[in-house]
């Protein structure tokens, strides 16, 4: 079985779908699961039919020029594309899981007229009303949502930019929230800012080491 | 004309910012509404902390907590790291609010400074506790008065 590092995106799934009929197919995919601070982007791309975008990979075996390169290609070159998110306080409301998806409905619906089916990385989204179809590693398997997946993160790697002015003492633009050795180590010394995710370790252990919320 | 990333990027920063957010209790619970739906307690944690600014402290951590305890804030003045209590009434009658801080809620504001002090390695640093009390009758703003120093580091 070939590696599935050898693999690029093709066009199958949309073809599978327009075979079956479907016109507007838009790929989802999400970035910013994983970090410890900032909001989880999703994004909504649909592809004009037969469109091959050299070079579109999975958003993470991009360089950061690649991928800035294939943002500005398919925000110029895509039927419509869209991003929704889930900021860190909701995140701790609800769970980053449930968050995702309702990153991922705000990107559907925020395109200019609603596809008819859906490729999503690997959630299900049956809340949405529209046929889809859920692929785990999606972004390697389908081009739309390896399209989705590049403007999610490009997104967010901008977003998290700015929050960096904002809050200069984490240094955001160089990890963009995730748990690198340089963030725990600021983290400990700063304590956590309105954007960390409080339900996430090592934040919840850091000023809540007892997650029972006390009442004024 | 500005890209459309940016705006969505605008657009959630707005968002993100545009309430005074979860900065108070430390609940996960979304704050609905304007400040004016903020609970008494939470406007005053607020006045007392923008009071300590403009005296010159150093906001460092808002609601601090542990099993052992809770500081509403800790900050800094000068090279002195200060635990600050934040005690609010509607009605001066019942006397200074400082007078509630008890033996109870002594011991506890200790151990949690003490926890304060080992986390963040800021143990050569001298501190002390002050309390900012915050009397609001309805008739007029809110009085506030700062006693520093309010009392000793306990021996628990």
């Amino acid at each position: 079985m070939t590696s599935l590092a050898a693999v690029e995106p093709d066009g199958f799934f949309e073809a599978e779908a327009t075979v079956r009929g479907f016109r507007r197919i838009a790929g989802i995919d999400e970035a910013g699961r994983g970090p410890l601070a900032g909001p989880v982007v999703a994004a909504a791309v649909v592809l004009p039919r037969q469109k091959v975008f050299p070079g579109l990979k999975d958003s993470k075996c991009l360089s950061p020029s690649e991928r800035n390169r294939l943002f500005a290609e398919i925000s110029d070159q895509a039927r419509d594309v869209s991003v929704g998110h889930a900021d860190a306080e909701e995140i701790d409301e609800i769970g980053i899981v449930p968050a995702t998806r309702k990153a991922m409905g705000r990107a559907v619906r925020g395109l200019s007229s609603p596809p008819d089916y859906l490729l999503i990385d690997a959630v299900p989204l049956p809340e949405m009303g529209i046929a889809h179809r859920a692929i785990v590693k999606g972004d390697l398997l389908s081009r739309s949502i390896a399209a989705a997946s590049v403007i999610a993160k490009v997104t967010r790697d901008r977003l998290m930019a700015e929050l960096h002015d904002r809050y200069p003492q984490y240094n955001f633009l160089a990890h963009k929230g995730y748990g690198t050795r340089e963030h725990l180590t600021l983290l400990d010394q700063f304590g956590p800012c309105d954007v960390h995710r409080r339900c996430f370790r090592p934040i919840s252990e850091m000023t809540f080491p007892r997650l029972d919320t006390p009442t004024q | 004309m500005r890209a459309w990333w940016q705006r969505f990027v605008t657009a959630v920063q707005s968002v993100m910012f545009r309430l005074r957010r979860r900065g108070t209790q430390g609940s996960a619970g979304r704050h609905a509404g304007s400040v004016s739906s903020q609970s008494f307690g939470q406007q005053s944690e607020q006045l007392a902390e923008r009071y300590l600014q403009r005296r010159g402290y150093t906001i460092m951590h808002r609601n601090y907590r542990v099993t052992q305890g809770e500081i509403d804030l800790v900050a800094q003045d000068g090279d002195t790291v200060v635990f600050v209590e934040v005690k609010a009434r509607r009605n001066s009658s019942f006397g200074s609010p400082v007078l509630a801080v008890d033996a109870r809620k002594q011991q506890r504001l200790t151990k949690a400074a003490r926890h304060y002090l080992h986390r963040f390695h800021l143990g050569n640093r001298s501190c002390r506790f002050d309390v900012v009390s915050i009397t609001q009758d309805a008739s007029h703003d809110p009085n506030i008065e700062l006693i520093q120093n309010a009392f000793e580091l306990g021996e628990s």
